[in-house]
């Protein structure tokens, strides 16, 4: 590329050390008081538990789904910015398996999934629409598509985790080629298998209403949330003493995406809302209207600009972008959208006329979010924080833009 | 009548009559960034440099500083968020109101995807149109056009030009530095009077 010269000098391996990393006793501490808390929850108020454990898993498992695609970006690409970054969407795919763990309180137990997905419930086995959806809404065709899901992602996480790893060792060239190679596919499957398990889950949160745009919408939640989180991890790590080499032209690269998929989150969201707006069917309007009852709707409100106009006009700042902190602050902004956003779309399936915000939710988040903080920090400390022998490592070093 | 030439090779004895730039060649990407950088670190200001293809990094080597097109961007872009608003309340609210749907006159949804256009049409024709004002384009001739050995810079070669109107310009020392750091060819190129 660019001919000035590069500095040749690779770094060693960047190991984390659980034992002296604070998170680590904190997410064991949280996580072990959480399961608790979440089976005295589970007992005594069922159904606000399923919509919360649901609402916790989905907040996490987008982020995840969101770095299985950035993961693939990279190498359909072949992309050198990102090889230091690649590493922790890498662990977090590690992590898949432990997501369908996770699953399972809300998939498999009748008592709580038939809360999420009503079409389970047997008094609407007679239901006439339900019958002319049954093709596709029945309880075989939903287990195979879960296992699907999860086998996929699962499996191909797993490869490309353990690939990239065993390069650390063997400085394979030819493994990044065979990831590369297989990154083509796995980036339709993935668009495939996202519209669906968002169709499945969050959609059939409702079986009456339907959204074309949904699968794209789902992506975009996806991308924008897992985005935003590899960056407050890069900030973690980094006030830990690691990943010290990555500059601010990592950063605005960064910044400049998360500013990218701020604004398409917002052309798919307003997207789907304005189809649905304009042709004023009955069927698919009933959506709004559920999400804009009573307080719903200033949540409606804050979402748009929460998510869209602060964001968008905050990052639309070259020096935001390149300073870490100031894109971490925003990064955890986004974050807290997501979240809120989810709250948005899931609770009022739970709580119709109000936001009755119940101390589950809590619960719930914390319990999920700090095991998998503490099987991240797990999985990481099994390799080094980069890929340490990656062919790419020093145009990644040098980047500029 | 012997008129001095326009282009003058360093050390034929010759000099153009109105002194334009002292221009030196360089060999390839390399060369140029480090005698760039080395050009800006003895602080000249009215100088450029003309490379075949965008090198990465080449900005910061010249201590550019941070373009302005961004601003031209974002006028652009809030000129034409308002002019889609008010082309789009005006018109279906009073000028003619017209019932769709029974929808309200006043649908801003429907408005939406008009702003988002004209904000993305007016900020690309305002950023190109700022850039070109910038750059001072359009013109019609450039003094480093008389210089034959200058086509390749859309080529092959990478080329250093230092005016004559820079503060810090002087025949001697200018073109002892552009030798020092490296380049070849170097040339006195005069202006037209």
């Amino acid at each position: 590329m660019s001919g000035h010269p590069s500095s040749l000098q690779l770094p060693g391996p960047d190991r984390l050390q659980p034992g002296r990393f604070a998170l680590t006793t904190i997410f064991a501490g949280l996580s072990v008081l959480g399961i608790i808390f979440s089976l005295v929850g589970a007992l005594v108020n069922p159904t606000q538990f399923a919509y919360s454990w649901f609402y916790a898993f989905y907040f996490f498992f987008t982020i995840a789904i969101g770095c299985f695609f950035w993961t693939m970006l990279h190498y359909a690409c072949d992309s050198e910015w990102s090889v230091v970054v690649r590493r922790t969407w890498e662990t977090i795919l590690g992590l898949l398996p432990l997501f369908f763990v996770l699953f399972i309180p809300i998939g498999f137990i009748p008592e709580l999934r038939q809360v999420l997905w009503q079409w389970m419930q047997p008094i609407h086995a007679t239901d006439h629409e339900l019958t002319l959806r049954s093709g596709y809404l029945n309880f075989p065709f939903f287990y195979i598509r879960v296992l699907v899901y999860f086998g996929y992602f699962i499996i191909a996480g797993r490869w490309y985790w353990k690939n990239s790893v065993r390069q650390d060792t063997d400085g394979d060239p030819r493994r990044t080629r065979r990831m590369h190679d297989h990154s083509y596919l796995a980036l339709v499957i993935f668009g495939v298998l996202e519209t669906f398990f968002g169709f499945d889950w969050l959609m059939g949160l409702y079986w009456r209403w339907s959204s074309s745009l949904f699968g794209v919408y789902n992506f975009a939640v996806c991308v924008q949330a897992s985005l935003a989180a590899t960056i407050i991890i890069i900030a973690i790590l980094r006030s830990g003493g690691h990943l010290k080499m990555l500059t601010y032209e990592h950063f605005y690269l960064m910044g400049k995406l998360l500013f990218g998929f701020t604004i398409f989150w917002a052309y798919i969201a307003f997207g789907q809302f304005l189809l649905i707006w304009f042709a004023n069917i009955p069927e698919e309007t009933i959506f709004y209207n559920d999400h804009n009852r009573g307080l719903w709707k200033y949540l409606s409100y804050i979402i748009i600009v929460g998510k869209f106009m602060f964001p968008a006009i905050y990052l639309l700042s070259q020096d935001n972008k390149k300073s870490l902190r100031a894109l971490t602050a925003i990064a955890v902004w986004i974050l807290i959208m997501h979240g809120v956003e989810l709250y948005w779309f899931i609770m009022p399936y739970a709580h119709q006329n109000s936001i009755i915000p119940s101390w589950q939710d809590f619960v719930t988040l914390i319990t999920v979010g700090s095991i998998l903080g503490l099987a991240f920090i797990r999985t990481a400390a099994r390799a080094s924080l980069f890929p340490t022998r990656d062919p790419r490592l020093v145009e990644c070093l040098n980047v500029t833009n | 009548m012997s008129e001095s030439p326009l282009v003058c090779p360093v050390g034929s004895g010759q000099m153009p009559k109105k002194l334009y730039a002292v221009a030196a060649e360089f060999g390839n990407p390399a060369e140029l960034y480090h005698a760039a950088e080395q050009v800006r670190d003895k602080g000249y200001k009215w100088w450029d440099t003309y490379t075949p293809f965008y090198i990465h990094g080449l900005d910061k080597a010249m201590g550019l500083g941070k373009s302005w097109v961004g601003k031209f961007t974002l006028a652009g872009g809030l000129l034409g968020l308002t002019v889609g608003f008010l082309l789009e309340t005006i018109s279906s609210v009073y000028v003619y109101p017209m019932d769709t749907q029974g929808k309200p006159y006043f649908s801003l949804p429907g408005f939406v995807p008009i702003m988002d256009l004209l904000t993305i049409l007016t900020s690309a024709i305002v950023s190109i149109t700022g850039m070109t004002m910038l750059c001072m384009l359009p013109r019609l001739h450039h003094p480093l056009w008389d210089w034959d050995a200058f086509t390749r810079a859309t080529h092959d070669k990478f080329f250093i030009v230092i005016e004559a109107n820079d503060p810090r310009f002087s025949e001697k020392t200018t073109v002892d530095l552009l030798r020092e750091i490296g380049g070849t060819n170097l040339t006195f190129i005069g202006d037209e009077e």
